[in-house]
């Protein structure tokens, strides 16, 4: 950079001159000295540079002496813009004018001002669409990384919430931050997450999940061993339990690390309703995930290899409901899971108004025709209707699409060795989840090293008076959330005279 | 990494190359849902079939018994799931089949033979066995059954009274259900509402197997298109010895102090002015054995608790009467299962398991001078068996007097 | 080695439990009775008992020689020559073992099961499922054991269902009818040699931390395990009696042919059974092969844990396929277990006292 400046612009224009959107705005500072405003117009808030920039610059009278250092002088008394910077390198600039600030230029100094007038479109907050409760907050992150720092900074106005900044991604510099509560979290746990953050060299970060892939400890494995949210209350909760979470601009959805298995039928309204009801949905996830998982290869198993299974009375009218059918049970079974699979797959990316009725088209094309037309048979649409519902009842939906890949392997499996096959695949799976480690916290934690305490807080959820410390499989620092309060208040009598007239 | 890879790729490829070996659709299994056996004199029949063996060549012993089998099928697509299944008889949905054979393996291969499905015996329900093949000994039959690792062992094996066991599987009730089912059925319900001892399958084989007790097998009787639970046949060791009577059944089953029961008693009253029939309600027993002298003394303790469920020729209940009701009760029925017992004894089958007992609390007496079945057979026939029993009657039902 | 690698004595005693509940299971009851008639629960007792004996010598053992597995505490005691004897005679009896066990296995599945499949299949899945558990991790094997047992214990619960058939003179009398003494303590051993598979712990020894109360534990985790057996044991001899145990092949399948659920909604609980009883094989087979594995890796002081697995799977595949027929399966079982539970409680206290001797010292 030069103290010139039109060297200076003229270097810029070499650069940016194909751009549509390159502005260049000269004027005059203290009536004598020649400046120019570089900036990109689709980035910037052109308001601000117009009342807070320009304005200010031109309209200042000179003063009797130019002061020295004229850039200190603008930044201390005239400009009334709050983040501005001196930069002297000229790549900095550069990098600076694409990523929206405006940078001013002065003739014979040989620094140039760079301010954040960066503006970005964004949409309004709203529900996200994949974690409804019915009771609970409704708001959910956005793509702007600040409106989401914010929907965290105010529910923990604390000075120990950390936002640690950083960036991931050659091209796309993407602006990342990792969150957690200083005296709670382990900070060997913060170190391995911004390690691990600092590791991944791509060319770009479009989503959180580019950045998932590259924290796992296992990426091999199909099992999410990070949780992603949209919720801000989801990601305050984890981290007052001691974890840490990370978000990225321009994705709506924050990771957080350590993850256990427990997670993944867990919602944030489980603390929000009554424990008893909590524990019985918990109790009711958990049955759903496994009916997803087994359901239809019990189906094949019992079918196709151990009708000893099925009651008596009803062994002959299945075997009388099968008989006009062409394919083997495992044919069927795989067929209408398929078709439900590309079903689910349609409805995702059909457009509102066809997604409707593709919908009711479905369910009539799969169910009902093909059964008329002894195509499958009644009792397995049932099988596969549920075993689908069920994955929908799980929370979480990478782990509801990890259920889903597993069935497949199942049914195979079942298809093949009946009994055996299945208990066989059960076990890899279990096997599986039982060597992973999120972030070095075994994947089981409570079930595989029992834990009697965290256990209050898994399937069955005890009341909160109950619940006095944090989950110790991420080692928080500070191990108690309760304090000391009554259990109850069931002796406080309101209606007894003297009770009353004691105030 | 690369190893597991490795095992993940070879699995899939063995199982598709090999094939799945077990897998046989519901579709594809002949259901046998009941079997009977019968002995025939039929040699023709029976010689004709050349599966296990070439004609002639069957190692033929000297009391070599020639079987007829009956194999009741299910006739798959004539019953219907839910309401589309209106209209079928129980007639249509079975098929009876009948083979010949040496044993029983060979009746089935034959069978095997006329049949496209894979003869599947996962499902049967009954086993009916003639009364001649159970008086000449009836443990030829069960090795098959109990090899066979499909057969299960809460299936109910029946004997006929009298008729061949053929007639039992002919059986098909206006209900629309698989007659084995209904036949299976009213035996089941026939053990919960007290009628007959729980001797299923497995419990057979249990009292044959076991040194010192003999089996009870439900007795059936044809009656066209159902069956007539008739009582009881009583064992020795696997041969059948006796029959017994509804009555007799429930009078078994109050020593073995089984609930609920089943049959109700009649009783008469002592100016022979009214009958009662008192229906007993719940039972306790006990069963002592003691050696007195050297000898086993069997003292049965049987405590009854009824209501009276109805009353004939007069109508005046009353405390009193009760009481003299309990009391007749209580003799006469000391008296009727004394000779019961007697007749057991003479027939030389030990139903209650004295035996068992007798060994297992005094070992060292069972060595000595008992040794094994046979020797306690002899000592049973002049047990000294004493039976007290203990009527309460508690209720009258809705009417009070 | 990946990650903390340390186990509980709390999971040592589930691995204990949970290796003890495998495969003999199934044919236990027969076994017993057949030998001893209806002292068979006294003799199990006195079986566990006598295994008792090699649980405390090996956590004895182990507490003395905290940071030595019994591999190396062979080779510090008996000195490198004798000591790898015995190390490799050790592993060679835990491969014939753990061979047999899984044509065992594969037997009860192709008699009761899947009698088209042919055993080969099902024998090499199991020692691949086996294989697949990488054996770099401590902590997750004894994870596997923890989950799993759990679910092995399932079935306990079943056979109380059981109770209405049991009769009375079934158990009695316990002490058997002319039975001699000898009679009585050879079936015992037997018994006792058909739970020999815990002794997996004494490869653990080093990655226990609360080392103090190691022996505690073992003692509880083995009474839970043995516990299991001996109300199989018990409910099996009392359903069936005596003459019938000798019967029939497998009485606990049969037994869990007899159970009724009421209301009849599963036509049969032996499914269950069977895959709860999968699972139990399966956390014995692999205490096994953790043995084996681990025990190699140790012998040659190597860490390369993925390259013996995937050698030893042919050797233990062509183990299992040495026998000819059920009966002989059974024969060569009975003797290497006999062997292998002498060893185990002869070896640990012999090594206590040899090495007081040499006055060798374990790391403190």
């Amino acid at each position: 950079m030069t103290g010139i400046l039109d060297d200076n612009v003229r270097l810029l224009k070499e650069i940016f001159h194909k751009d549509m959107d390159y502005s260049l705005r000269t004027f005059e500072l203290f009536q004598h000295r020649h400046a120019a405003i570089v900036y990109l117009n689709s980035l910037v808030d052109q308001e601000v540079i117009n009342h807070d920039v320009i304005k200010p610059l031109q309209h200042y009278e000179a003063p009797e002496k130019e002061p020295l250092d004229i850039l200190k002088f603008l930044i201390d008394n005239i400009l009334y813009f709050n983040d501005v910077k001196k930069v002297k390198d000229f790549s900095t600039i550069i990098s600076s004018i694409v990523q929206g600030k405006a940078v001013v230029f002065i003739d014979g100094i040989a620094e140039a001002l760079e301010l954040d007038v960066v503006t970005k479109e964004k949409r309004s907050i709203e529900e996200p669409e994949t974690e409804r409760v019915v009771r609970g907050a409704r708001d959910g992150f956005i793509e702007h990384l600040s409106t989401n720092i914010a929907l965290l900074r105010y529910r923990l106005p604390i000075p120990e919430f950390r936002v640690e900044e950083s960036e991931v991604g050659a091209r796309t510099k993407t602006k990342v931050v990792v969150c957690y509560i200083e005296d709670i979290a382990n900070p060997t746990l913060v170190e391995e997450m911004k390690k691990r953050i600092d590791a991944i060299e791509i060319d770009g970060v479009l989503d959180s999940g580019y950045a998932e892939q590259f924290l796992e400890d296992n990426p091999l494995s199909p099992f999410p061993l990070l949780i992603n949210t949209e919720r801000p209350t989801k990601v305050v909760g984890n981290l007052l339990e001691g974890r840490v979470a990370v978000m990225f601009e321009g994705s709506p959805s924050a990771l957080i690390a350590p993850a256990t298995f427990n997670q993944f039928y867990h919602t944030t309204e489980d603390y929000n309703e009554h424990w008893v009801i909590s524990s019985f949905v918990r109790v009711f996830r958990i049955l759903a995930l496994l009916f997803s998982l087994t359901f239809s290869s019990l189906y094949v198993t019992v079918i196709s290899f151990h009708p000893e299974l099925i009651p008596a009375k009803y062994v002959v009218a299945a075997s009388s409901g099968r008989h006009s059918i062409p394919f083997p049970v495992i044919f069927e079974v795989l067929l209408l899971e398929l078709a439900m699979e590309v079903l689910r797959e349609a409805s995702i990316r059909m457009p509102q108004q066809v997604g409707g009725a593709l919908s009711i088209v479905g369910v009539l094309v799969v169910g009902q025709a093909a059964v008329q037309a002894g195509f499958v048979s009644p009792i397995t649409v049932v099988i596969i209707g549920m075993s689908t519902i069920g994955s929908f009842a799980i929370p979480l939906y990478n782990a509801a699409n990890t259920f889903r890949m597993l069935r497949f392997l199942l049914i195979i499996l079942a298809g093949t060795l009946g009994l055996l096959g299945l208990a066989l695949g059960l076990m890899v799976v279990v096997n599986h989840m039982l060597s992973l480690r999120s972030f070095g916290v075994p994947y089981m934690d409570p079930y595989a090293p029992f834990n009697m305490k965290a256990m209050k807080d898994s399937i069955i959820r005890f009341p909160f008076y109950k619940l006095k410390k944090r989950p110790s499989n991420i080692h928080p620092q500070d191990q108690t959330r309760l304090g000391e309060m009554e259990k109850h208040y069931t002796n406080y009598n309101f209606l007894d005279k003297e009770e009353r007239e004691k105030i | 990494m690369k190893r597991v890879l490795l095992f993940m790729a070879i699995i899939p490829i063995l199982m598709l190359l090999s094939g799945c070996w077990d897998r046989y659709e519901l579709e594809e299994r002949a259901m046998i849902l009941a079997i009977s056996i019968d002995v025939t004199d039929d040699r023709e029949e029976v010689e004709k079939y050349e599966v296990t063996h070439s004609k002639g060549d069957f190692p033929v012993r000297e009391d070599q018994k020639y079987y007829k089998l009956t194999a009741q099928l299910a006739v798959p697509g004539k019953i219907m799931l839910g309401p589309g299944g209106g209209e079928t008889n129980s007639e249509d949905t079975d098929w009876l089949l009948v083979t010949y054979g040496y044993t029983m393996k060979d009746a089935l291969s034959n069978l095997q033979q006329e049949l496209a499905e894979k003869i599947y015996l996962g499902h049967i329900q009954i086993i009916v066995v003639s009364e001649e093949i159970a008086k000449n000994g009836i443990s030829e039959i069960m090795d098959f059954l109990r090899r066979d690792y499909e057969v299960r062992r809460s299936a109910w094996l029946m004997i006929t009274d009298g008729g061949e066991a053929q007639d039992i599987l002919n059986a098909t009730p206006p209900i629309q259900t698989v007659p084995s089912l209904y036949l299976s059925n009213t035996l089941k319900d026939a053990v919960r509402f007290g009628k007959l001892p729980k001797e299923f399958l497995g419990k057979i084989w249990i009292d044959f197997s076991d040194i010192g007790v003999d089996a009870m097998i439900p007795l059936v009787k044809s009656m066209g298109d159902h069956i007539l639970v008739h009582g009881l046949a009583y064992f020795k060791g696997d041969k059948m010895v006796g029959k017994l009577t509804p009555t007799d059944t429930g009078a078994i089953l109050a020593i073995q102090g089984m609930n609920p029961a089943g049959y109700s008693n009649v009783v008469e009253t002592e100016d022979q002015s009214g009958v009662y029939l008192i229906k007993p309600q719940r039972r306790k027993s006990k069963i002592s054995v003691k050696l007195v002298d050297g000898e086993p003394k069997v003292t049965i303790n049987v405590k009854i608790e009824g209501f009276v469920e109805e009353q004939n020729h007069v109508n005046d209940l009353s405390k009193d009467r009760l009481e003299e009701l309990e009391k007749t009760l209580s003799n006469y029925g000391e008296k009727a299962l004394s000779k019961l017992m007697k007749r057991l004894q003479q027939d030389e089958s030990d139903i209650l398991g004295i035996g068992a007992r007798v060994r297992a609390k005094y070992p060292k007496y069972w060595h000595e001078k008992v040794k094994d079945d046979k020797g306690w057979y002899e000592v049973y026939k002049d047990l000294d068996i004493q039976i007290h029993l203990d009527y309460k009657i508690r209720r009258v039902g809705m009417e009070w007097k | 080695m990946k990650h903390t690698d340390s186990i509980s004595s709390i999971q040592m005693a589930i691995i204990i439990a949970s290796s003890i509940i495998g495969v003999s299971l199934m044919v236990l009851p027969r076994f017993v009775a057949s030998k001893v008639g209806e002292a068979a629960i006294l003799a199990s007792v006195v079986g566990l008992l006598i295994s008792f004996l090699s649980v405390l010598a090996i956590t004895l053992l182990g507490r003395k020689y905290r940071n030595y597995t019994i591999i190396g505490c062979n080779r510090l005691i008996l000195g490198k020559f004798v000591g790898n004897l015995m190390n490799y005679m050790i592993i060679l009896l835990t491969i014939f073992l753990m061979g047999l066990e899984v044509r065992q296995f594969s037997e009860v599945l192709a008699s009761g099961l899947l009698p088209n499949t042919p055993i080969e299949i099902s024998i090499a899945l199991m020692i691949i499922l086996c294989a697949l558990v990488g054996f770099h991790n401590v902590s997750t094997f004894a994870y596997i054991h923890t989950f799993y047992l759990p679910f092995l214990l399932i079935p306990m619960v079943f056979f109380i269902l059981a109770f209405e058939d049991m009769e009375s003179y079934h158990l009695l009398p316990i002490f058997g009818h002319d039975l001699s003494f000898f009679e009585f303590i050879s079936g015992a051993f037997e018994m006792s040699s058909t739970i020999t598979n815990f002794f997996v712990i004494s490869l653990l020894i080093p990655y226990i931390k609360d080392n103090e109360s190691m022996v505690k534990n073992g003692i509880r985790g083995f009474f839970l395990g043995g516990l299991a057996i001996l109300y199989t044991i018990i409910v099996a001899l009392g359903v069936f009696g005596v003459k019938e145990l000798e019967q029939i092949h497998w009485p606990v399948l049969s037994l869990s042919r007899v159970i009724e659920i009421p209301g009849e909604v599963l036509s049969r609980v032996d499914a269950i059974i069977l895959i709860t009883w999968i699972f139990a094989v399966f956390t014995t087979l692999l205490s096994y092969f953790f043995v084996i594995v681990r025990g190699t890796a140790e012998i040659f002081r190597t860490n390369r844990f993925a390259f013996i697995s995937t050698i030893m799977i042919p050797i233990i595949f062509v183990v299992a396929l040495i026998p000819n027929n059920v009966y002989e399966i059974f024969e060569y079982v009975i003797t290497i277990a006999k062997i292998v539970t002498a060893l185990f409680i002869l070896l640990p206290f012999g090594l206590i006292v040899i090495g007081r001797f040499r006055k060798k010292v374990g790391v403190q």
